[in-house]
Parts: structure tokens; sequence; C-alpha cells
């Protein structure tokens, strides 16, 4: 945690969390850990922002929830991608593509 | 680390709180214990572990209240929950819901028959042409001692035709009962007597026929009436054909020449109309008081 991490772009949360659930459902706290390790520590999730994602994602019903039991046997609110959260990441991973293309593009004129 | 966690479920764990908000507080124990247990597993002390797993979780109450803000979707969505508490809530007290609608509507229904009131009576204008200028006069008199606002006298009436010079228009009205003959029971017929003008001043054409014009009012003129909408339905059935008919009355012919328009009379509802030059009683007492006139203001 002496890295310096980044703050997270409007938005790029809950695209990062549908593409961490596309591998296997997850609860919450895994979740967090899951960013954490992909980027190998530069993103910190913040709990305050990860939580109101999650119940806004359910909302939209990109994820869905059910309780189960976590690999220490703890209950735990286990997320999981949907079909239109599948659709959703897609299309949110493709316009994240051009846009970060686009922004590199401009960042490398010379 | 028992003990923690106890706090930690004491703090979240209300009775009787919605399901949802127990399962937003499971969600963030869960994650704490968790976060404790990484410490944990990295040789922290329990109590160490705790503290910062709970200092990294930053504020819980923010977190769940935002949280419930996202489950809350869109306003529409906040509406109809907020629609159904209320509904659920009355329902869980009919008592109280009775009395609040009992309140709210006999609130409103009061108001709203007293502004039916007013406005009819104070706000509108009469239902006439240049119904804002018409004006029923009356004079305030002492009378045997007692102030009052007597009627005129015919006398008076025409003291007021010729010599005012404030209004356009001035009509005389009296009202009286006659008796009606010639329908098969003799029928008792609440009669306007006015002057010939009356209707022009008050700019109301007739439904059928023609109303009152100057030569009524000459003493010698035959006697004509006109009916009222409600009296021409209620004892003609509408009939049109009753243009021409001739009924007694006052031990003479009178021949039905006109019928108003469904309109409310003023300044009270009449069965028919004569001229005041019929009315066996005006023209035999120029100075009983039995006269009210309306007139009409210049603009």
């Amino acid at each position: 945690m002496t890295k310096p991490n980044v703050d997270l772009l409007q938005g790029t949360l809950d695209m990062l969390i549908l593409k961490t659930l596309q591998l296997q459902p997850n609860h919450g706290w895994g979740i967090s850990q899951r960013i954490q390790q992909m980027s190998k520590d530069v993103l910190l999730v913040n709990q305050g922002s990860l939580y109101p994602a999650l119940h806004r994602l359910e909302r939209q019903k990109w994820i869905a929830a059910e309780w189960g039991q976590s690999e220490n046997n703890r209950r735990a609110k286990f997320y999981r991608l949907t079909t239109e959260g599948r659709q959703q990441l897609e299309a949110e991973a493709t316009s994240w593509e051009r846009l970060s293309q686009a922004v590199t593009a401009i960042l490398q004129t010379t | 680390m028992r003990a923690q966690l106890r706090t930690l479920l004491r703090r979240f764990s209300g009775r009787g709180r919605p399901v949802a908000d127990r399962d937003l507080d499971e969600e963030m124990v869960f994650h704490v214990q968790m976060e404790a247990d990484k410490y944990i597993r990295d040789g922290m002390s329990e109590a160490e572990a705790y503290r910062r797993a709970r200092l990294n979780f930053g504020a819980y109450e923010r977190a769940k209240e935002e949280c419930r803000d996202e489950r809350k979707g869109s306003q529409i969505d906040m509406l109809m929950q907020d629609l159904r508490y209320g509904l659920r809530t009355l329902l869980k007290n009919p008592g109280f819901a009775i009395a609040a609608i009992l309140t709210l509507g006999l609130g409103i229904g009061a108001n709203t028959a007293i502004f039916s009131v007013i406005n009819g009576v104070l706000l509108q204008p009469l239902p006439y042409a240049n119904g804002d200028r018409l004006v029923l006069v009356q004079q305030r008199a002492i009378i045997n001692g007692q102030e009052g606002t007597p009627q005129l006298s015919i006398k008076e009436v025409y003291d007021f035709r010729e010599q005012a010079s404030s209004f356009d228009g001035l009509v005389e009205y009296h009202t009286m009962f006659f008796v009606l003959l010639g329908r098969g029971e003799p029928e008792r017929v609440e009669t306007g007597v006015v002057s010939s003008n009356f209707f022009d001043v008050l700019g109301v054409t007739p439904l059928l026929g023609r109303t009152f014009v100057d030569v009524d009012d000459d003493l010698d003129a035959e006697a004509v009436l006109v009916l009222s909408h409600e009296y021409w339905q209620q004892s003609f059935g509408g009939d049109p054909n009753v243009i021409g008919q001739v009924f007694e009355m006052n031990t003479r012919p009178h021949t039905v020449v006109g019928v108003l328009p469904p309109i409310p009379q003023f300044p009270n509802s009449n069965d028919v109309y004569m001229s005041t030059s019929v009315c066996p009683f005006r023209a035999n007492a120029e100075r009983t008081r039995m006269a009210r006139i309306g007139v009409r203001s210049r603009t």
C-alpha cells in the first residue's frame, strides 16, 4: 500500500466490477481485492463507493445477488454477472478502448 | 475477536428493521471481517486488525446511506414507494384515515360550497348582456316610524324614468300570483309584471316568438304573455305550438306570444310574464308601493 494509487475515473468502477464478475461470482470484499490485485495495487477501491456501485448495478439488473457461503464459511452476499450485464460490459469495454486510444493518441502527439 | 464482532453486530442488527437494511449491515460487517482476517493472517493482533479493517472501510453510515439511495432508484420509483407507504400507513390506522379523509373532505367541500356562492353572487356578473352594469334600485325611507326599503309607487317609477339621467335603461318590475284558466285545471302562476323594455334591457332574446314591444305598454293594448322556459317545459312539454294559444287570466284573454330561453331569471323566477299595462292591480293603484326598478348604468 506504499505504492501511489490513482483515483478511478467516474464510471470506470462499474465497468471494473462487471469485469471482475465476468470471471466468477464474488462478494464485495473479494471484488475489491480482485481489482487491487489485477491492477497490481495501483487501483484501491474505496468501500464507500464500492457498495453503492454494487447496489446500483443490481438495480440496473446488470448483476444479481444471492447469499452464500464464503471461502471461510461465513454468510456472504455473492454477486454474479447477468446476461444484460455481460452485454453492458462488452459495450463499456469497447467504448473505453476507443476513449483510451484517443486520449493516448493525443498525449503522444509531439 | 468475539467481542469486536458482537459490537459490530449489535451496532448493525436492530430488531424490526427492514430486511434490506439488515442485509446491508451484514454485507458490510462481512467485508470488515474479511479485511480483518487478512491482517490477522499477516500477523497483526486481532484488535489492531479490526481497528485497521474498520478504518479502511471508512464511514459506514454514509456508505449505507448511499447504498440505500442507489437502491431507491429513480424519482418516480421513490414517489411510488412513498405512495405505497402512505397507503399502507392509512390502511393500518383506519380510524385515523377515516378521520383525516373526512376532515379533508368536509373542509374542501365547505370551501367549494362557499366559493360557489361567492362566485355566483359576488364575483360573476349577471348572465345577461352588460350584466356588470345592471343594478336593482332600492330606496330607503321611514314609514310608520320604521326604516326600511319600501318598494316604489308607480308614480315614483315614472319620476325615475323621466328624471334620472345616469342610466341608459330602466325597467319596472313586480311579481303577482294570478290564476290561469283554459288548461283543464285552473293553474296558479307566478307572474312577473314588467315594463315592455324589460327583456331588451337585460339583453334576453326569446327562444320562440317575441318578448314585449313598446305598444304592450299602452293601456288599451291586447294582453300578451311570455312564458319562462321552465314553465313551458313543465306545463306544455316544450310544445312549440303554444305560441298563439289564448288563456284567460283576470277575466280577460291573454295570448302567448313568446317563450324565454333557459336562463336564470332575475330578480326571481316566474312562470309567466305580462306587461305592466295588463296588471289589473297596477292600473288602479298608482300610489301603491308595489314596484321595483332595475337600471342599466351608463358605461
